[in-house]
């Protein structure tokens, strides 16, 4: 009684002002207060569906900055955890493809578009040019055709040369002269030269080529000459380099 | 100047005279192609004076005589310059054949020029080879050349 007689008296905040609240601060284990304090009767009197009734989740969820949590994330240690073969070896992709309808997902694909796109991304000229210079048209021309025309000229040189011969036969029965076994003509041999004109019955050859020729240009001898019969060409007639 | 026709890049050749066959179609082949550049000629001028006056134009009349003398004309001097530098115009070298001198040379202009002469107005000379034991034209015997096969190439060793 006498302390509520008191009190008016006393100046509160003098006294407060006076108390050194850090020093008895600093005195307190809070520690050993906290250890005193039994949470778990604490938190069942809390309501927390109360609580959380009234805490405004938009609110915290626009505060929170997702852009940077994910950024945070290491998405690929993420993927290589997870056993990708083990999910494929699970699906059964027989199945899956029989229920899709190729027909109309390729009715739906505009595959004229499509090429298009693949023909006018692909340079033809280069590749075109690249291929024609990879095969030797020129030389495959040039083989063939000069192998026709050899050939054609062949025939016609040989037929000729045959021609000739049995006319020269033919004429030579008639007017009965010695005449070799081939139906050529009696005259020089190759490499006879020019002695062989008078002993024909020739008119000889012109003394001054005839010396020209004895004394420095030989006439021309072909010791392997055949002699007007027909030898077969080589095979390669031009060989290349 | 003589130009030996061992070309190196020959090889060897036949040198055996040539026939009347081989030789009648070298002038038939060479004849051809007077034939033609005659009308070539022809032609040329045509699309000339076409040209030069498009309003103007008619076929010209080009008289006989014209003709005859521009294809004997042009006929020497193919047939001199073909001899002179290979030893062949076209028809010889279709047929395989070269003209020589007695002597196994290529004949020089005068030569060739008179020879192309007497073909050219004396083909009939031609026919002597026919008779001739060593097949000669009457060409061959008056200016001492003659006509041999050269179409054998041999490779060179």
């Amino acid at each position: 009684m006498a302390l509520n007689a008191g009190l008016p008296w006393l100046d509160l905040d003098a006294v407060l002002g006076r108390v050194d609240l850090n020093g008895v601060l600093a005195g307190v284990d809070l520690k050993a207060v906290l250890g005193r304090v039994d949470l778990d009767r604490v938190l069942a009197g809390v309501d927390l569906n109360a609580v959380l009734g009234r805490v405004d989740l938009n609110r915290v969820l626009a505060a929170v900055d997702i852009e940077a949590i994910v950024r945070r994330l290491d998405i690929d240690e993420i993927v290589a955890g997870v056993d990708i073969q083990g999910i494929v070896s699970g699906l059964d992709l027989n199945a899956i493809v029989a229920r899709v309808d190729l027909n109309a997902a390729v009715g739906r694909v505009d595959i004229v578009s499509i090429a298009d796109k693949v023909i006018d991304g692909i340079d033809l000229i280069p590749i075109a040019e690249n291929v024609v210079d990879g095969i030797d048209l020129a030389g495959i021309i040039r083989d063939s055709t000069g192998s026709l025309a050899s050939e054609a000229v062949h025939g016609v040189r040989v037929q000729g040369q045959n021609a000739d011969d049995a006319i020269g036969q033919f004429v030579g029965r008639m007017l009965g002269r010695r005449r070799q076994l081939d139906g050529a003509p009696v005259g020089p041999r190759p490499g006879d030269g020019v002695r062989a004109d008078a002993a024909n019955g020739e008119p000889a050859a012109d003394p001054a080529t005839a010396a020209t020729a004895a004394r420095s240009d030989r006439p021309i001898v072909y010791p392997s000459a055949t002699n007007g019969r027909y030898v077969p060409p080589p095979a390669d007639r031009n060989p290349r380099p | 100047m003589s130009h030996p026709t061992t070309g190196h890049h020959h090889g060897q050749t036949e040198q055996r005279p040539a026939g009347i066959v081989t030789r009648g179609a070298s002038a038939g082949i060479d004849l051809a192609v007077v034939i033609v550049v005659s009308s070539m000629a022809y032609l040329g001028f045509v699309l000339a004076k076409l040209i030069w006056s498009p309003t103007n134009f008619a076929w010209p009349t080009v008289p006989f005589w014209v003709t005859l003398s521009f294809g004997f004309g042009f006929a020497v001097v193919y047939l001199t310059v073909a001899w002179v530098t290979t030893g062949r115009s076209y028809g010889g070298y279709v047929m395989g054949l070269r003209l020589l001198t007695n002597g196994g040379r290529r004949v020089r202009w005068a030569h060739a020029f008179v020879r192309a002469g007497f073909c050219v107005f004396f083909p009939v000379g031609l026919a002597w080879v026919i008779f001739s034991p060593r097949r000669r034209s009457l060409q061959d015997v008056a200016l001492r050349t003659k006509v041999v096969y050269d179409w054998h190439v041999v490779t060179d060793a």
